[in-house]
């Protein structure tokens, strides 16, 4: 399965757009941008061009459209340094195998997408899931265990998650979403739905009755990232205190992909936790505090989850 | 012997230190475990030292140095400046550029004989490099990029340079540097060798993520099999028997 369908983008930096306060917030350098779909309406290339050429007047650099065309296409071993790069801050600051777990995720060629602009380009956005109980005993697999169970300890969760790797495993799917800061929403439907789509095929189509078993997936535990609003009493109640883990969020929590609101809406249990890398720090600064979240989400959810995704895009 | 090594789950090990024949220096990291792989290797020959540069832990990309001088960028703090004098070898001169390509180790690539440097390095740099170094100076490209300090490393014995380095650049270097040369990658393909590795007469350091295939290259193209330190002891002794006789 080469491409899955192409997305066509248009790139049309405009002065207030929403996705620059998330992007801020990560201290990230980004070029601001709203993504527009071909089909919209509202959008005509030669109105775009008018309005930017109000915008010489000021100061800003004279603005463009910039057409992006997605292709998704399944993990091939070219793409190793671009998924390892993705993976970078999986496990926040923690020393791991991302070696071993990336060559992990380029074996599946089963089940699993990688959006590139284009076949040779470094990749996009990543949508992969690894069953827990196939690849339990893989070192980087341990080392993921290991680290969830520090971050979980003293929670509720802890138990629930230790299942999850003990007596539930075989039915347990470890989701991996990571994209890139700035990638347009409407790259998720399609990744979504051809993650769903080859999981069941695989069920059917992978040549061992062991294989076919390991994708009747009925939970996927997901580790993502978010962030928190932080008012100025409360970061300084922290600083006296020391900052405490929050196994429920005190403050507003910001999806930095906006498909995870949608998934831990509809998730079983989950909690957060906050990180040490070197993203804490400057975030702080900025009123909003980086955390990871995990969740369970239960695997009958997955046509509810897509209709809500894509009533999100309209 | 070529060790591979991880700082901080990074493999670019040439961006967090600087390997020379008479000194070393490593970064200051999260995890002792990067600077204990350098002293268990080094420690007996040569000092292995921790420093920062401007603030920052890319010392191997900001600084170039051979067992005659190391030049630091001008962004170096004096604190930086005489910790580092006072930790190498009275023999090494450190001295500190002015250059507007900062990023020194990117710009320039050299062993303890001869050295080749970025296109648009100035005049007075060149001279410094010369003079500091003790090495000839050559304006070469490789493989068509001007930053020759990230796309080859070289010591005396060999080096290796950017994949895509056609055959006739190759022998044109190898004629210049006056030593075996290799196109080659680290790292699982990585193109920026300066990066990726760092290397001196017997002993190199490298990523995790390099393979068997390219970590035997090196092996080779070094001439690190036979290796030993005492190399360098016994070019001492025949200069002593020399002034006896």
């Amino acid at each position: 399965m080469a491409a899955l369908g192409k997305r066509k983008a248009e790139k049309s930096p405009t002065p207030s757009s929403e996705e620059e306060e998330e992007e801020a917030g990560n201290g990230n350098e980004v070029t601001s941008g709203s993504e527009e779909l071909d089909s919209d309406e509202s959008t005509d290339p030669e109105d775009e061009l008018n309005t930017s050429s109000d915008s010489e007047h000021s100061s800003q650099p004279s603005q463009e459209i910039v057409d992006v065309d997605f292709e998704y296409f399944d993990p091939k071993p070219n793409d190793f340094h671009g998924i390892k790069a993705l993976l970078r801050t999986y496990l926040d600051d923690e020393t791991w195998d991302i070696s071993g777990f990336t060559d992990l995720i380029l074996a599946q060629t089963t089940v699993g997408t990688v959006v590139k602009a284009d076949e040779d380009e470094s990749p996009i956005a990543l949508l992969t899931a690894l069953n827990i109980g196939r690849y339990q005993k893989c070192s980087c697999m341990v080392e993921i265990h290991k680290y969830l169970r520090v971050k979980s300890a003293h929670k509720v969760e802890s138990a629930l998650l230790e299942d999850f790797w003990g007596k539930y495993a075989r039915e347990v799917a470890l989701l991996i979403s990571e994209r890139l800061v700035n990638a347009p929403l409407e790259l998720a439907p399609p990744l979504y739905q051809g993650l769903f789509e080859e999981i069941l095929w695989a069920t059917e189509d992978e040549p061992t009755q062991e294989l076919r078993e390991s994708f009747k997936i009925k939970h996927y535990l997901y580790l993502t990232k978010v962030f928190e609003e932080v008012t100025e009493e409360k970061s300084r109640d922290k600083e006296q205190r020391k900052q405490k883990e929050e196994s429920e969020a005190t403050g507003q929590l910001i999806y930095i992909k906006p498909e995870d609101e949608i998934l831990h809406e509809l998730s079983s249990w989950s909690f957060t936790f906050p990180v040490t890398g070197d993203g804490a720090a400057a975030n702080q600064t900025k009123g909003l505090q980086q955390l990871r979240l995990v969740m369970a989400v239960d695997a009958k959810h997955e046509e509810k989850f897509q209709a809500e995704l894509k009533k999100l895009i309209e | 012997m070529a060790t591979r090594v991880q700082f901080e789950n990074s493999n670019e090990i040439g961006v967090f230190s600087k390997l020379t024949n008479a000194y070393c220096l490593v970064a200051i990291g999260g995890s002792e475990n990067f600077y204990s792989t350098f002293e268990a290797e080094l420690g007996d020959v040569i000092p292995v030292v921790k420093a920062s540069i401007a603030g920052t832990r890319v010392i191997g990309r900001m600084c170039v140095g051979n067992k005659n001088g190391l030049l630091l960028p001008q962004a170096t703090t004096d604190q930086e400046l005489l910790h580092i004098r006072n930790c190498l070898p009275d023999s090494v001169v450190v001295q500190r550029v002015d250059e507007r390509l900062s990023a020194l180790g990117n710009c320039i690539a050299c062993n303890d004989y001869v050295s080749l440097i970025h296109t648009d390095l100035d005049r007075e740099t060149e001279e410094l490099v010369a003079d500091v170094l003790g090495v000839e100076v050559f304006r070469q490209t490789i493989a068509g990029n001007i930053l020759v300090g990230s796309y080859c490393q070289f010591t005396n014995r060999g080096g290796l340079v950017h994949p895509h380095t056609s055959i006739e650049d190759l022998d044109e270097l190898s004629s210049l540097l006056q030593v075996p040369l290799v196109a080659g990658t680290v790292n699982r393909g990585s193109e920026v060798i300066g990066a990726g590795l760092v290397v001196n007469d017997w002993t190199a350091f490298c990523g995790l993520d390099t393979t068997a295939t390219e970590l035997s290259v090196i092996e080779s193209v070094f001439k690190l099999r036979d290796a030993q330190p005492s190399n360098i002891v016994n070019e001492m002794r025949a200069s002593l028997i020399d002034t006896m006789s």
